[in-house]
């Protein structure tokens, strides 16, 4: 046993400092879970408030509310918050909480790159928003077309800041990623094989398959437009041979993947919610497994489609449009599939059942739009209208926000041994729903009438006005429907903490465990033999039936000795600083008085910070 | 078929059927009857050899790797000859890429190790470097198909 | 890293660093082949400037490929010895590797600032954009290598840690200095970093020497487990070296020997 005891410039705390510090150094991942979930909840509240400044200024014609630069950097940042900063992080709280859970592992395969992976988001959306404080946010849109963000065009700093702040948060996705495929491909419990993996998992798989591969191409993308702005360099300068074309390649090569990264955990949720309050396995699963993979594969081969009306080429056009059209199959396998569970079920209503069933409904509508795109004669009209705002925000948020709402009612419960209210849950479903279909169904048939995207106003002769207003409305009646799930959380927070082990009577392993968890999470680890293994533990008698002699399951050897607690990683000081430091060195990129200086503080940091993880001992 | 298929897979990338990365799917694993591959067993018989030849069975010897590496150096030889012969015109482009990826092919399989390693590390390797190859083909189709407007 | 990945759950039977330094080498894939893409969309493309059929030295950069290749070798041979216990040989093979790849770095320095000279940066035409971002980016990734093979060649010759941490500090900041002045050397190339940057990252070196001294203070024991460690350690650089060797072939075979001769956009 090596005896390293060296005094590191911050000793590695030994146990759980209590306060605020148990949660800076905490290598957990449930807790990190829990704060992914909060601080994604706050980027949910700033990214609202920026989407009811928009509808507050397109509510009426020939609206002054808000000036077209100011505006141009709301809508930007609405996007780019949402995207970035609420979806995937929301899905990385998931992520964190439930696959060491389900998988039947005590935490997930490297704990501190893990809270590396949570503070660089954390510290990645700052910077983003630090650029408000400036004075020039962002303003060319999420997706940042050049040469609109080239400095002729945009001599400020706020599209610098744009591709900073996604640089960092990339690291964080990137970082997790890695993580998250490792622990699945090698920390499954004895047993447990692929095709005995809950759905949910195998879909955390995919996307982060999709994100480890998606994300090198945002970043070459982002560098190499940070070069041209800054050093002179003419990837996208047409005058010097560039072709801003290549920059829509470049970002829709990663941003297509990216739509399936956002919607795909929703749906591993949804595969989850069903069965259990159906009292029905899911149904199909090699055909919902096997569909999200395909969706994940076909992702790749469509993101042209995002630039039909960019002056390709018939060919192009079409072959990009074949494969667009191909990726609705697999997606309708799932529909299908979600549908057939259901059919015939026990069925229990609750609000995490209402919001899975909301989200295929909602879903199938912003899939039907989708579809609409998919041949480029009718994208021809579509595109850059309302109609392609109305289309990804049902699937958005119809379909990934409602998704991720239903995982939380589901497993609230385990994350904190409490319900949240049943009753004002019903009518949080009830308010988001109606003012969700308030605010974007009448998208559709505003821009089916011409209204453009991303125009800070319309003029009052085009008749846009009642639908327009109808939105407004619609999308202050969701932000209510969103303060009545926060009084929910904060009602339910008073409640007892009755929630015990199981209270849905679930199929999988994170129901056979204490809520919350402990925090090695299993006193022992479970020996799997089936799909929804947990469930076939509870009544072997269905075993019998549908496997066929099963026998009693025993647990592995892997357990508790006695009355001692598994050991669990130390927590560490250096994944919070490591992280700053990087974001600091960073954000020292923006030209300003003295940045170089910024980032050489954060490189010492960062360094320092490296060293101090490599080097500090690694408990055994 | 599948289990057809698998076999085949398995000798392809030179593991035996009994190791590694595998979900079992028959309550015992029994050996492979003698005859069961395509043309009598030949496709055996020569996975076998080559097999052999590249030490499926162990860790390379240093005596081994530095062959490899002379290898790699002769290709890298040829490559650079084969440059200035300008009468090959066109099909100097195949004949690049044929001799890159043979010496990409023998620094992953062999320096890296991949040619023993466990399953998972071809397949989690393979994944992102074939995408980039599609997508690097797609894009240069796009661009090379792209009208132009006049 | 934590031992919780050393416990008894492993369904593959494989290292989890070993795992995920393959899964990152995949991800690195798509890295170089966006900016490989991107080199390959634009050729022809340059409106201006040296072209590179006037440019590309071949027979400079066969031989920066073979000593890359050589580099490779040498890596592959250090953790053969170190996996057949012969710990010193292997750490020398280590240090041959670190420095053949200094070599490579050489060159590649040698070629930057020589395309400056005769008038190709980043920013003369869609080329320089292309060329230096792309080859930058790797030689960036062979830098990084370096580092990490020297810390971990120099670091097993000193018996304690102290004397281990203090070396490490040292030569990472004599590397970070020598890379001040490659970088002072191709100010040209990069024209916004000024040469208080390169003097500054020597100073990091010097904090960073500083900074270790407060990070050690007893001994260690040398035993099986640690030993085993730092082969795995060894191995995962190894992954990482290897990859680089890889890129450098492909992009030696797409930019030198296939377009090497390509020139003004053809009108």
């Amino acid at each position: 046993m090596t005896t390293i005891s060296y005094p590191t410039l911050i000793p590695r705390p030994k146990e759980y400092v209590s306060g605020i510090w148990s949660w800076l150094t905490t290598v957990d991942h449930k807790k990190i879970g829990t704060m992914y979930g909060i601080i994604a909840f706050f980027w949910f509240l700033v990214g609202g408030i920026e989407a009811l400044l928009i509808r507050i200024q397109l509510a009426g014609p020939e609206s002054e509310f808000l000036t077209p630069e100011v505006y141009n950097q709301i809508f930007t940042m609405h996007g780019t918050t949402m995207i970035f900063l609420v979806v995937m992080p929301l899905s990385a709280a998931f992520f964190n909480w439930m696959v060491p859970l389900m998988i039947g592992a005590r935490d997930v395969a490297f704990p501190r790159l893990n809270a590396f992976s949570l503070w660089a988001f954390l510290f990645g959306g700052i910077l983003l928003n630090i650029s408000w404080l400036t004075g020039e946010a962002p303003n060319a849109g999420w997706f940042a077309y050049a040469p609109n963000t080239e400095v002729p065009f945009n001599p400020k700093n706020g599209v610098t800041f744009w591709i900073l702040g996604l640089q960092v948060l990339g690291i964080a996705s990137l970082a997790a990623g890695f993580n998250f495929l490792t622990t699945i491909i090698n920390m499954r419990a004895p047993g447990m094989s692929f095709m005995k993996l809950p759905v949910f998992i195998w879909m955390t798989a995919v996307v982060n398959v999709l994100i480890v591969l998606a994300f090198p191409v945002i970043t070459v993308a982002l560098i190499q437009l940070q070069f041209d702005r800054l050093y002179g360099t003419h990837f996208f300068n047409p005058v010097m041979g560039g072709d801003p074309v290549m920059w829509q390649h470049m970002f829709w090569l990663f941003g297509h993947p990216e739509v399936y990264i956002l919607i795909l955990p929703a749906m591993g949720i949804v595969s989850e919610v069903l069965p259990t309050f159906s009292k029905k396995p899911i149904f199909g699963y090699e055909f919902i497994v096997f569909s999200g993979i395909g969706i994940g594969f076909l992702g790749w081969f469509v993101w042209s489609h995002h630039m039909f009306t960019v002056g390709l080429g018939p060919a192009a056009n079409a072959a990009f449009s074949i494969s667009t059209m191909a990726i609705a199959v697999p997606t309708g396998v799932k529909i299908f599939n979600w549908i057939g569970t259901l059919w015939g079920g026990s069925i229990r209503v609750t609000p995490a059942l209402l919001f899975s069933v909301a989200f295929i409904g909602m879903f199938v509508i912003g899939g039907l739009s989708g579809v609409t795109h998919a041949a480029p004669p009718s994208d021809a009209q579509q595109q850059d209208t309302y109609y392609v705002v109305a289309h990804f925000h049902y699937v958005l948020f119809g379909g990934a926000l409602l998704g991720l709402w239903s995982g939380i009612y589901y497993w609230w419960p385990k994350f904190t041994g409490r319900f949240l209210n049943e009753k004002i849950g019903y009518l949080h479903f009830a308010i988001v729903l109606i003012g969700f279909n308030l605010t974007f169904f009448p998208m559709h048939w505003l821009g089916l009438d011409g209204m453009p995207r991303r125009i800070a106003t319309y003029p009052e002769s085009m008749g846009w006005d009642v639908s327009n207003l109808v939105a407004s409305l619609g999308s202050f009646i969701l932000g209510f429907g969103v303060l009545i799930f926060l009084y929910n959380v904060f009602y339910s927070s008073k409640g007892p903490k009755n929630a015990g082990n199981d209270p849905w009577d679930g199929r999988t392993l994170e129901w056979s465990i204490p809520s919350p968890p402990p925090h090695y999470n299993f006193e022992t680890i479970p020996e799997v033999k089936y799909r929804d293994d947990f469930w076939y533990k509870k009544y072997p008698e269905l075993a019998n039936e549908s496997h066929g002699g099963g026998s009693d399951m025993e647990n592995s050897d892997d357990h508790a000795e006695g009355h001692n607690e598994p050991h669990m990683p130390d927590p560490s000081y250096y994944p919070l600083f490591i992280s700053l430091g990087m974001t600091i060195m960073i954000g020292g990129f923006i030209p300003f008085t003295g940045h170089w200086i910024v980032c050489g503080l954060g490189l010492v940091m960062f360094t320092w910070a490296f060293l101090g993880w490599c080097y500090e001992p690694v408990n055994d | 078929m599948k289990k057809l298929f698998r076999n085949i897979l398995n000798q392809f990338l030179g593991h035996t059927t009994d190791g590694y990365f595998r979900v079992p799917d028959t309550a015992q694993d029994l050996p492979n009857p003698k005859n069961d591959t395509p043309w009598a067993g030949t496709l055996k018989l020569s996975m076998d050899k080559f097999n052999k030849l590249t030490r499926k069975d162990g860790h390379g010897s240093p005596g081994f790797y530095a062959i490899i590496g002379i290898v790699l150096a002769a290709i890298t030889l040829v490559e650079f000859l084969i440059f200035y012969v300008e009468s090959l015109g066109v099909l100097l482009i195949p004949i690049m890429l044929v001799l890159s990826l043979m010496k990409f092919v023998i620094v992953v399989a062999f320096f890296m190790h991949l040619r023993f390693d466990n399953r998972v590390f071809t397949i989690v390797f393979f994944a992102g470097f074939v995408l980039a190859v599609v997508i690097a083909i797609i894009l240069l189709l796009v661009f090379a198909i792209k009208p132009v407007f006049s | 890293m934590s031992t919780v990945s050393e416990e008894h759950v492993n369904s593959t039977g494989v290292d989890n660093k070993k795992l995920m330094m393959w899964i990152f080498l995949g991800s690195d894939c798509l890295f170089f082949g966006s900016f490989i893409s991107t080199y390959l969309v634009y050729r022809n493309r340059s409106l201006s400037g040296p072209y590179p059929n006037e440019i590309l030295d071949i027979p400079l950069t066969t031989v920066s490929t073979f000593v890359l290749l050589m580099s490779s070798l040498a890596m592959v041979l250090a953790v053969s010895y170190v996996q057949r216990g012969s710990q010193v040989i292997g750490r020398y093979w280590t240090l041959a590797t670190a420095l053949l790849g200094l070599v490579f770095m050489g060159f590649q320095v040698y070629e930057f600032s020589h395309f400056a000279h005769l008038g190709l940066t980043p920013r003369t035409n869609i080329f320089g954009s292309t060329f230096f971002t792309m080859t930058g980016f790797h030689g960036g990734h062979v830098t990084f290598g370096v580092i990490w093979l020297v810390i971990f060649a120099i670091s097993r010759l000193a018996e304690t840690l102290k004397q281990k941490m203090l070396i490490v500090g040292s030569v990472l900041s004599v590397v970070i200095a020598m890379t001040g002045l490659m970088m002072t050397h191709t100010l040209d190339v990069i024209p916004h970093i000024p040469s208080i940057v390169a003097y500054s990252v020597f100073g990091v070196g010097l904090l960073g020497t500083i900074g270790t001294l407060f990070l050690l203070k007893s001994s260690d024991n040398q035993n099986i487990e640690s030993i085993k460690k730092e082969e795995g350690n060894l191995e995962l650089a190894g992954l990482y070296w290897h990859f680089v060797d890889i890129v450098w072939i492909v992009i030696f075979t797409v930019v030198y020997l296939i377009s090497a001769n390509d020139g003004a956009p053809l009108l």
